[in-house]
């Protein structure tokens, strides 16, 4: 396994659950499988905390157990803990897709792993409260909206033994039990009762947000290259894919027109309805092949190539790196090997009108940094000459993506590296600022003045708040770098997953 | 990167000059004397961002996610002995002290039932192995047989199945009984094994035990 | 007509310090290029004091018979000239090696032949070959070219010959080097022109397939622009232009398709994505990230780029 994808990994439970759990995810990375006794023994942790440890990566779906003939055996979901880079734009989503009580439930289940659907109301009920005394919701509301995210299927039941062997054959189960919403009110009064969910927990349905993700890059592409009436046909037609292909497919079954006919109906884009037949032959006819017209009966039929979706997208990516790194001109030689798949050195810099010294230098270094391959072929000339040897330069797209997704754990690393330690030297100015805000918010509770509360904020010398609001900026732009290379990341990961 | 490129470019592929296209004659690049600076001028600099108000805002949702993890129990705080001298940091230990053990946290229908608090009969083998020798294998053995115990254990419950779920409950209260009271003995005991196998960077040489206030989560 | 040497000297003759009489030829005819007036005795001494006068005269005969110099009379004095090569058809009186050396480059015609294809055509050692070759560029029968495929490589053709563009490189090469920036103005303003007329769509209001025609251009559109414009010295060909746009291709920034006539048609395209958000982290371009390690100088707490890019 990768060296920065387990050094991530570790740095990302240290972040949010101490050095303990660190400990014991990076043993069971080492190790893979493994049992309790044996992480006790490698981590040299004592044994109660080890167990706590484990309850956590349980707890949150990043590790699982599997009852074996040696014991209980413990395996680590690397994946999973990266995912927590992603936990901000599936919470986003959310929300903008079900609203803003949406959002903080799904905060709340992605903060305890799992929980039951009484337990998610009630909590997110006091938040609300808290942060937004004005507006009122009601629990029945809440209720509705933990339903529509079961609906959506953005949360999913969690079930007891989907933890032993988190397999394909699970169902995905959205009924939601009924809720006794006078029980509920009671437990909200601080009275113990019933809700009539008890066990019955509900987890983030990971694996739909990825979708979204994988989707939303499809139709951003599209609207990039064509525009957004294009990237609107796109969406529709992912959401007719999704009625009758398996979500993970290399190509969707085909979609006939009379359905993309009424779903574009139904959406506000006239210039889209007016030109729906003009507007499929375009994204037939791009050279991304996104979309593939696969009959022609009943106005067409159109399938979508996922698959091919993301060789295009995985290709534009990795030539985006290499110009960033090495220039326009190496980028050119390396779309120019891509399209030729093998080419020899002299026709490199005749193709790209390089002069010979610099395509050269260029090209040796791409190869060098193994964004480039090269084969030796021995040819056979005229019979009197010696054996002539040809080198031809080529791409391996796979080992490049590999290369790459090493690169964004690798950079992501670092940054969250640099970001803990930005604000471990500031800790003592950001803890002042904290108790700061925490004495004003106390005070305004207990009806200080104006004239206190000002004194309070006083405490802070200018030259500490300018210094604090520098220390906020640099943590914020490496924060925002986190997400922007962990995009990247999403992207070659889906690459490799359809290829 | 111009030295870089060739200078390792020859060394490792033995190409004749030529080749990396010096014509005859041609002045070759000079000797490399002195190490290559440890942070070379950038050729390219990274392509600049602005934090949009969508991006801000996802750092809002990242910073409380981390801040809510970070001051939970489930981050796993190391077992830390009440000092004599105030440090710093005991108002942020104090702030996540939590005296309920872990076990209140979880579901143990859903959980390996290993993963509880020690039981014990285990608790007080460790502690004496550890004391006396210290010697890992003995510890590791012990460990194994234990866990067999256990694990049969928790075969059996889960051969109940859901629909028994509620002797399992029972089972699983009559444990808590048990455990809340050995909780206590086996912090007590257990302090200088922690001592000596866990350094959680601060106080750990402190030696002046307290025992009475148990373990700080 | 015959060169008497002189009697007294006949019998100086000293072989040991004797050039071949290949050598003195050669010494001759470059003196002779020298001055195109033509040259004397007296000059050959001085030039060549080591040549024995007997030896002199026999190559000086040799040379005049071959119909390689002309001898005439300036104020008394005997003056020896270089006849104009091109007026030597054939190699008239060459060896037979030569004449056929000649013919085989005479065949290649204005491609040039390499050195290492005439020695498998002639059958001739690399020693004599090169000797043959040598002499026959002294007599300007025929030149050597630097092609451009290769620089280390030259092609023999006959002295008068223009060189092909293949040899040449064409309009991008000026004396065998490659006229990069010339290159780069025409990738430039191709892409300019097409740009514009993909901007024109914004205007269109005949739906996304009219849209999109619009954008299309031919090679030969793009041709008459860059010809219209009078950035070039030389002129360019519907041929080079292609090989520009495909640079363009290469750049990402070009689109080419085959049209039902069969011709191509060059577009600008809007590529997929956004800059990946990785290189827009310190790290994504970082030229020493294999020595990038949790110690050391080189690490994520010490990064200089990091520092840098927070600055």
């Amino acid at each position: 396994m990768s060296l920065f994808c387990e050094k991530l990994c570790s740095v990302l439970l240290l972040e949010h659950f101490g050095p303990i759990v660190q400990s014991v995810g990076d043993d069971l990375f080492k190790h893979g499988a493994k049992s309790l006794g044996f992480i006790r023994a490698t981590t040299g942790l004592p044994l109660p905390k080890v167990k706590e440890a484990l309850c956590v990566l349980l707890q949150y779906g990043f590790a699982i157990h599997r009852q074996t003939e040696k014991g209980i055996q413990y395996h680590f979901l690397p994946d999973k803990v990266i995912t927590i880079l992603r936990y901000p734009r599936y919470m986003f989503f959310a929300k903008k897709f079900c609203g803003d009580e949406a959002e903080m439930m799904l905060e709340e289940v992605l903060k305890r792993g799992y929980e039951t659907a009484s337990q998610i109301i009630i909590k997110t009920f006091h938040r609300l409260e808290q942060h937004r005394s004005e507006h009122q919701s009601s629990l029945s509301m809440l209720k509705d909206k933990f339903e529509l995210l079961v609906k959506n299927q953005f949360l999913t039941r969690s079930i007891c033994t989907e933890t032993m062997d988190e397999g394909p054959a699970e169902k995905i189960e959205c009924n939601v039990p009924d809720l006794n919403m006078q029980a509920m009110a009671q437990i909200m009064q601080g009275n113990t009762d019933d809700p009539g969910d008890n066990k019955i927990y509900w987890r983030v349905n990971l694996d739909r947000f990825e979708q979204d993700l994988r989707d939303q890059i499809m139709v951003s592409a599209i609207t990039k290259r064509v525009d957004e009436n294009a990237g609107e046909l796109m969406r529709q037609l992912l959401f007719l894919m999704y009625l009758r292909t398996a979500s993970w497919a290399d190509t969707s079954n085909p979609i006939p027109y009379s359905e993309i006919k009424e779903a574009v109906r139904k959406i506000n884009y006239p210039l889209l309805v007016q030109y729906l037949d003009q507007y499929l032959r375009l994204l037939e006819e791009d050279s991304s092949q996104f979309l593939k017209r696969v009959g022609d009966s009943g106005g067409g039929q159109f399938s979508i190539n996922t698959k091919e979706a993301f060789s295009q997208l995985a290709w534009t990516t990795v030539e985006n790196i290499v110009m960033e790194r090495f220039g326009s001109k190496a980028a050119r030689i390396f779309r120019l090997v891509r399209s030729r798949k093998y080419v020899e050195q002299e026709q490199i810099q005749q193709l790209a009108m390089i002069p010979a010294k610099e395509a050269k230098h260029l090209t040796y270094t791409l190869l060098q940094e193994n964004y480039l391959q090269m084969q030796e072929l021995k040819k056979a000339g005229a019979s009197a000459a010696p054996t002539k040897t040809f080198f031809l330069f080529y791409i391996d797209l796979n080992q490049v993506v590999r290369m790459e997704i090493e690169h964004c754990y690798h950079a992501l690393y670092n940054t969250i590296q640099r970001r803990e330690q930005e604000s471990a030297s500031n800790k003592r100015m950001i803890d002042k600022q904290l108790r700061i805000q925490t004495l004003t918010s106390n005070l305004k509770e207990h009806g200080a003045t104006e004239e206190q509360l000002a004194e309070i904020v006083e405490m802070m010398t200018p030259s500490e708040k300018l210094q604090l609001e520098k220390v906020q900026n640099t943590i914020k732009k490496l924060g925002g770098s986190e997400l922007q290379i962990d995009e990247t990341l999403f992207l070659l990961t889906m690459y490799l997953h359809y290829h | 990167m111009a030295g870089r490129g060739r200078g390792r470019g020859k060394a490792s592929m033995s190409i004749n000059v030529e080749q990396l296209g010096f014509s005859k004659g041609e002045a070759l690049p000079p000797p490399v004397l002195q190490p290559p600076p440890k942070y070379p001028p950038l050729d390219y600099k990274p392509i600049s961002f602005t934090l949009t108000n969508e991006t801000n805002y996802l750092l809002e949702l990242k910073r409380d996610f981390a801040e809510f993890t970070r001051e939970s129990s489930y981050n796993v705080q190391p077992i830390v002995i009440k000092k004599d001298i105030e440090r710093y940091s005991d108002k942020y230990q104090d702030m996540i002290t939590d005296k309920t053990s872990y076990e209140a946290h979880y579901d143990w229908t859903r959980m390996p039932a290993e993963l509880k608090p020690a039981i014990k009969k285990r608790k007080v083998d460790n502690i004496k192995k550890v004391v006396k020798k210290k010697k890992d294998i003995d510890i590791e053995t012990k460990l194994k047989e234990l866990e067999t115990k256990e694990d049969t254990q928790q075969s059996d419950t889960e051969e109940d199945g859901k629909e028994e779920g509620k002797n399992e409950e029972k089972e699983v209260d009559e444990h808590v009984e048990d455990e809340e009271e050995e909780a206590d003995e086996e912090m007590d005991d257990g302090t200088d094994y922690y001592n000596n196998y866990f350094d959680n960077g601060e106080g750990y040489d402190d030696e002046d035990d307290n025992l009475d206030d148990g373990p700080i989560y | 007509m015959e060169i008497d040497p002189g009697p007294s000297e006949e019998h100086n003759v000293n072989a040991s310090t004797e050039d071949s009489p290949e050598i003195i030829e050669q010494k001759i005819i470059a003196l002779a290029h020298t001055k195109t007036k033509g040259i004397s005795d007296k000059d050959i001494l001085s030039e060549m004091p080591d040549v024995q006068p007997v030896q002199r005269a026999l190559v000086i005969n040799k040379l005049l018979s071959q119909g390689l110099l002309d001898l005439y009379k300036q104020d008394k004095i005997l003056l020896y000239r270089l006849k104009d090569p091109n007026k030597v058809k054939t190699a008239k009186g060459a060896d037979n090696e030569e004449k056929i050396v000649y013919t085989i480059i005479e065949e290649a015609g204005n491609k040039g032949i390499w050195i290492r294809d005439i020695r498998f055509k002639s059958n001739l050692m690399p020693t004599q070959l090169n000797k043959i070759l040598k002499s026959l560029e002294t007599k300007k029968f025929i030149k050597a070219v630097k092609s451009v495929a290769a620089s280390k490589k030259k092609v023999y053709m006959l002295y008068n010959l223009e060189p092909d563009r293949s040899v040449t490189g064409g309009a991008w090469y000026q004396d065998q080097d490659f006229e990069a920036e010339f290159v780069d103005v025409l990738n430039q303003q191709c892409y300019r022109f097409l740009e514009q007329k993909r901007k024109e769509t914004k205007d269109c209001r005949g739906g996304p397939i009219a849209a999109r025609n619009i954008t299309f251009a031919t090679s030969r559109e793009v041709w008459k622009f860059i010809s219209d414009l009078g950035i070039s010295k030389v002129k360019l060909s519907v041929d080079d232009l292609e090989m520009i746009l495909n640079t363009l291709i290469y750049d990402g920034k070009v689109e080419k398709t085959l049209s039902n006539d069969g011709t191509y048609l060059y577009r600008a395209v809007e590529p997929l994505l956004e800059p990946p958000g990785l290189i827009k982290a310190p790290c994504g371009v970082c030229p020493v990230r294999k020595n990038c390690s949790d110690f050391g100088d080189v690490s994520p707490i010490n990064c200089q780029y990091i520092t840098e890019w927070l600055a």
